[in-house]
This record gives C-alpha cells, sequence and structure tokens, in this order.
C-alpha cells in the first residue's frame, strides 16, 4: 500500500512535469505547496505557473479521480455480481452516459448550463440506465445476478444501437461526438474537476462501508445471508454508488474503458482478495493507471494525441496476461 | 438451553408448498438427524431456519428468537449454517474464509480482531484444517474445502447449528472425524444440531433423533432404533431392506436386500408388494 501511495505520487509528479515544456518536480512541489498557503511565492516563471495551473494541473488530477472512480465502480460490480467480466460498461452505465452526451450534443445544447450539458446529460443517462437495468433484472424480491448481467448486455447493445442512429443522421456533429466516445480527460478545465470530485468522494465512502459485505457477497448470495449481511440492501446501495461512479467518470470524461475490469484484477493478483486491501489498492491503481495511459496518449505522438482509451488497453492487457501467468505459474509449482 | 424449533411450518416457493406442517425440535446438546428421499423438503426446511425462505404459515424459533424479525447479523449470531460447498468467486486463502465466520460478531474493517484470530484458529484446529491455512481455497480437494467450510460455520460461534448433507464427497476417515467432532459440539458445547443426511446409516450412528421427511410431511421422528423399521424403509423409500443391529455400537443399520432386477416401476413395485408412492403415509411416531 506504501508502495502504491509512492507510486501515485511519482506518477503525479511525473505526469505534471512532462510534456511540450517541461516542469520540474522541484517546481511543482513548490507551486502546489505555494497553493496551499504552506509557503511563500517561489521564484518560477510565470510561463511555468500558467502551464501548471491551467493546463497540467486540472488533466493529471482528472485523471486521478477518473481512474480512482473507474477502478472501484469496477471493483463494486465485479463483487456485487460476482462475476470478473462486470464493469461499468458492461451493465450498459458507461452507454447510458454516451447517449445522453450524443443526444445533447446532436440537440446542439452542448453549451447549456455553462458547457456542462453534456456531463449533465451523460450523468442523468447512466444513473437511468443503471436504474432501467436494476429494474428489468429484477423477478420478485430479489435480483438475480445472471438476469442483471443479462440486462445489462442488452441494454447497452440498445443504446450502442441508437447512439448509431443517432450519429448517421447527425452531420456535422459526428467528430465531437467521436471524440466523446473515444474518450479522454485533456482540455476539461478546472470545472469538469470541481463537477465528479465530489460525486466521486461520495460513491468512494460509501462502497469503503461495504466492504465486509462485499467480502461475503463472493461467497454467493445465500451464504452472505447466512453470515449476516442484508443482501438486498447491500445489492441496492452498491449497484447505486457504482452508477454514481461511473456517471460521474463517463459524465467528464467520455467513455475510457479497460480501467474498471482491469484494475480491480491486477490488484488482487498483488494484495489478495480481501476488498479491505483490495478497495484501498483498486483506488490507488486506478488513478496511476489513467495518469500514465494519459501521459503516454498525450507525449507519444507529440503534438498530436492518442485517445486515452486505447492507451489504456495498450497498456493494461499485456500487464493483465504476464500478472496472469506469474500467477498461474506460481500456483501450480 | 439453546434450541432450533419449528411450529407447524408450511413453507415453498411459488404457489407450491414444499414442506406442510412440520413441527419439530432440536434441544442443545442434542443431534437430531433429518432425513428423507430426494425432493421430500430437507433443504427447503434448512433455508427456512436459515432466514431465506419465510414460512407461509407457522414460524420457527431459533433460540428463542424469529429470525424474519430481525436483522440478519443477529440471526447470524443463533444459527450458523454449514453449506454443501462454498465456491468464493475470487481467490481467497482458507484462514481469510473461516474468518469470514466472525462477521455476524463484527462490522467489516473491525474483523480480525485477537478475539477473532482466536476463534478462527480454534475452530481450523477443531475441524483438523489448520495447516492449511495460508493455501488458497480454490487448490484444497473437496474435503478439505467442506471442513473450512465447517471451521467457518464454527468460527460463527452460535447455538444452534444446521448442517447441509456434512459428510458427502468425504472419504471414510474423514466423515468418521467429522462426525465426532458433530458430536462433540452438541455434547461438549450444548449446541443444538440439525443435519441433514442421505447415508441413513451414518445418520443411525450419529444422531440421538432421527426425523423423517417425505413428501414434505414429518412422518417419524424419534431414536434411531424406533423410526428405523423395515415398513418405513418401504413406504419413504420404497425398497425393500432389513433393519439390523451393528454388533460394535448396537446402532440400527439398513441391510439391502438383493438390488431389483431393473428400475422399480409402479407396476413392478405392486408386484413386490410395496405401496405406490404419494399414498398413504404411515401416522407420525412422535
Amino acid at each position: 500500500m506504501i508502495v502504491l501511495v509512492a507510486g501515485l505520487a511519482g506518477a503525479f509528479l511525473l505526469a505534471v512535469g512532462l510534456g511540450t515544456v517541461a516542469v520540474s518536480p522541484w517546481d511543482t512541489t513548490r507551486l502546489v505547496a505555494w497553493k496551499l498557503h504552506l509557503i511563500g511565492h517561489p521564484h518560477v516563471a510565470a510561463s511555468t505557473q500558467v502551464i501548471l495551473f491551467q493546463l497540467r494541473l486540472p488533466r493529471v488530477l482528472l485523471a486521478m479521480v477518473v481512474g480512482a472512480a473507474l477502478a472501484v465502480a469496477g471493483t463494486l460490480f465485479q463483487g456485487l455480481f460476482r462475476n470478473p467480466m462486470a464493469d461499468p460498461a458492461i451493465i450498459g452505465v458507461s452507454s447510458g452516459a454516451a447517449l445522453g452526451a450524443v443526444v445533447v450534443i446532436v440537440a446542439g445544447g452542448a453549451a447549456a448550463l455553462g458547457g456542462l450539458g453534456v456531463s449533465a446529460a451523460a450523468f442523468v443517462g447512466a444513473i437511468v440506465t443503471a436504474f432501467l437495468v436494476y429494474r428489468l433484472a429484477r423477478i420478485g424480491p430479489a435480483t438475480h445476478v445472471a438476469t442483471l448481467l443479462l440486462a445489462g448486455i442488452a441494454i447497452a447493445s440498445l443504446i450502442s444501437g441508437v447512439i448509431s442512429i443517432v450519429m448517421s443522421l447527425s452531420g456535422q456533429e459526428i467528430r465531437s461526438i467521436y471524440f466523446w466516445l473515444l474518450g479522454g480527460v485533456g482540455d476539461r478545465g478546472w470545472s469538469s474537476l470541481e463537477v465528479a470530485t465530489p460525486l466521486v468522494a461520495i460513491g468512494i465512502a460509501v462502497a469503503v462501508v461495504l466492504v465486509g459485505d462485499l467480502n461475503l457477497m463472493t461467497m454467493g448470495e445465500e451464504r452472505a445471508s447466512q453470515l449476516g449481511s442484508e443482501v438486498e440492501r447491500f445489492k441496492r446501495i452498491s449497484l447505486g454508488a457504482g452508477a454514481l461512479l461511473a456517471a460521474a467518470a463517463v459524465s467528464v470524461s467520455g467513455v475510457i474503458g479497460f480501467v474498471g475490469l482491469m484494475t480491480p484484477h491486477i490488484m488482487r493478483l498483488v494484495v489478495g482478495s480481501d476488498h479491505r486491501r483490495l478497495l484501498p489498492a483498486s483506488i490507488l491503481g486506478g488513478a496511476i493507471f489513467l495518469v500514465l495511459a494519459d501521459l503516454a496518449a498525450r507525449t507519444v505522438i507529440s503534438p498530436e494525441e492518442l485517445p486515452v482509451g486505447a492507451v489504456t488497453a495498450l497498456l493494461g492487457a499485456p500487464f493483465f496476461l504476464w500478472l496472469l501467468r506469474r500467477q498461474r505459474q506460481v500456483s501450480y509449482a | 438451553m439453546p434450541e432450533l424449533r419449528f411450529d407447524a411450518v408450511t413453507a415453498g416457493y411459488g404457489g407450491r408448498s414444499v414442506v406442510r406442517d412440520v413441527s419439530l425440535r432440536v434441544c442443545g446438546g442434542e443431534v437430531v438427524g433429518l432425513v428423507g428421499p430426494n425432493g421430500s423438503g430437507k433443504t427447503t426446511l434448512v433455508r427456512v431456519a436459515s432466514r431465506a425462505l419465510r414460512p407461509r404459515s407457522g414460524r420457527v424459533l431459533v433460540d428463542g428468537v424469529d429470525p424474519y424479525a430481525v436483522p440478519a447479523r443477529r440471526a447470524a449470531r443463533a444459527l450458523a449454517v454449514v453449506p454443501q460447498d462454498v465456491a468464493p468467486v475470487f481467490s481467497f486463502t482458507a484462514l481469510e474464509v473461516a474468518l469470514m465466520g466472525r462477521s455476524p460478531h463484527r462490522s467489516g474493517w473491525q474483523l480480525g480482531g485477537p478475539e477473532d484470530w482466536a476463534r478462527t484458529r480454534e475452530a481450523m484446529r477443531t475441524t483438523g484444517v489448520d495447516d492449511l491455512a495460508d493455501r488458497p481455497i480454490e487448490e484444497l480437494s473437496g474435503g478439505e474445502r467442506r471442513r473450512v467450510v465447517l471451521a467457518q460455520a464454527l468460527a460463527q460461534d452460535t447455538p444452534v447449528l444446521v448442517l447441509d448433507e456434512p459428510t458427502t464427497h468425504l472419504d471414510l476417515l474423514h466423515v468418521v472425524e467429522l462426525l465426532a467432532v458433530v458430536r462433540e459440539l452438541a455434547e461438549r458445547d450444548g449446541k443444538a444440531v440439525l443435519a441433514i443426511f442421505h447415508d441413513l446409516n451414518l445418520a443411525a450412528a450419529t444422531c440421538d433423533r432421527m426425523c423423517v421427511l417425505s413428501n414434505g410431511l414429518v412422518v417419524a421422528d424419534g431414536a434411531p432404533e424406533v423410526v428405523l423399521t423395515r415398513d418405513l424403509l418401504a413406504a419413504v423409500y420404497r425398497v425393500d431392506a432389513e433393519v439390523v443391529t451393528n454388533a460394535m455400537t448396537g446402532r440400527p443399520m439398513v441391510a439391502l436386500g438383493a438390488l431389483p432386477r431393473k428400475a422399480v416401476t409402479p407396476s413392478a413395485a405392486a408386484a413386490a408388494g410395496l405401496p405406490p408412492r404419494r399414498r398413504e403415509i404411515p401416522a407420525p411416531e412422535r
């Protein structure tokens, strides 16, 4: 865990520092300390300050918040559904958010709510989809995990179809829709951070309270209940918290795949399956992962940028496969 | 004194009642075997007791508490269930699995205090899995995993214990050891123990009383030597078998007759003088 905290600090300084204009970790540390009223004004070039506070800092902090949110949402959904494939994208929340955004862009409402129209619509789409999937999967007083997953997959496919139709009907907006669907944390500014951070903090706080139930749920619903878990209440709360986290993330950064699916898996291989270690590890791991992925996305073919979703897949998949193979060799040695 | 008590319980799924008007009492210090053919309602009764299936009528009392009237944690401090198997979807060590048995006593983050470890370690010693503590649960054999699950239920530290076929998939030595543990839990710790058995001989060797379910009704309840009779085996299980006495233990034992030449069809059963299924059920012997 200490390694992960140090890793996050390192990734932060690295990502803030690298770019077309380099900012040294020492300057970064002093400028941040000054902003936090810890020290007096340091002698740093004004252009460096602008780059740090207007461009790099909001971008890197947003990557941290979004990465943590996606990773925790993935941890919650995987624990809730007892399914390693569960992920915000699979239960349809990400698709719902994307649909909300696409509709607003096509309707020309992107500038509404002080430029936050897209984010607000994505958030509404995500929450509505989560509850729709949950209601569809609910038969009698219980929710069956398999039904919930199938409902999620069906809804996600349906929404993808609707998005395709909306996109083919719209003309000049295709480019901005395309960029939304690819996902990214660049050029979002402080306002996105201000929208996402409180929501993510609430979602993570709820997840922290649920760790005991998450552990019991890995044994199955009936066993969890026998061991004292209020299973129905847990399912409602964890679904709501997961949807909130995923919606907050997607609404400010578009659809970034892979983080929610893979981070919990990778962390499980490192710290084990006990959610008391897995949850903090996923928060840190998701933040590190997305900060580094975004760093790679904007530096590899600078000054052009790659879609960060492509980078998360390229970085994450080989790492995951390597860890999985190593784990197997240890297990069967 | 601990007690598990079913009062005229009727329960089932959808519109169908799987168990009807079942009354049964298990007292502290006593092991009661729940037996009956497949589909007779044994598991349904266990689910009623473990707060998973609310009875349609009648009520269940676990140590004086109606589990459906209290939070899940309170119910889990009164009754522990040993399921047939657990398969955590992610990798946990045997110790982590056993420790989860302490959950009803602690909230998630507090789990793992000195008392939790002491109780968990003791439970694992009792079931003979303390040397497997750090092994991932999915690498254990079926028999080892069952004993880890039993340790999980013992760590729960409840006055009432319910076991769902505790000996299936175990080899003979482990069967004997596990049943010895079960008896000890009743005799030494004073727990009220209800256990589903498929093997009537193991049930007769272990239990103080046997309760026989047939088509959701209790058809016999009493000491093994009173309950196990040739007539009952013919009526409930539709097999022809002699009940003899095990010379080593003095307990009754079912000795099957020659195997029938073909599957017992209704007409063949009638020809052999066996009563047809679902007709008359002998009056309960209490």
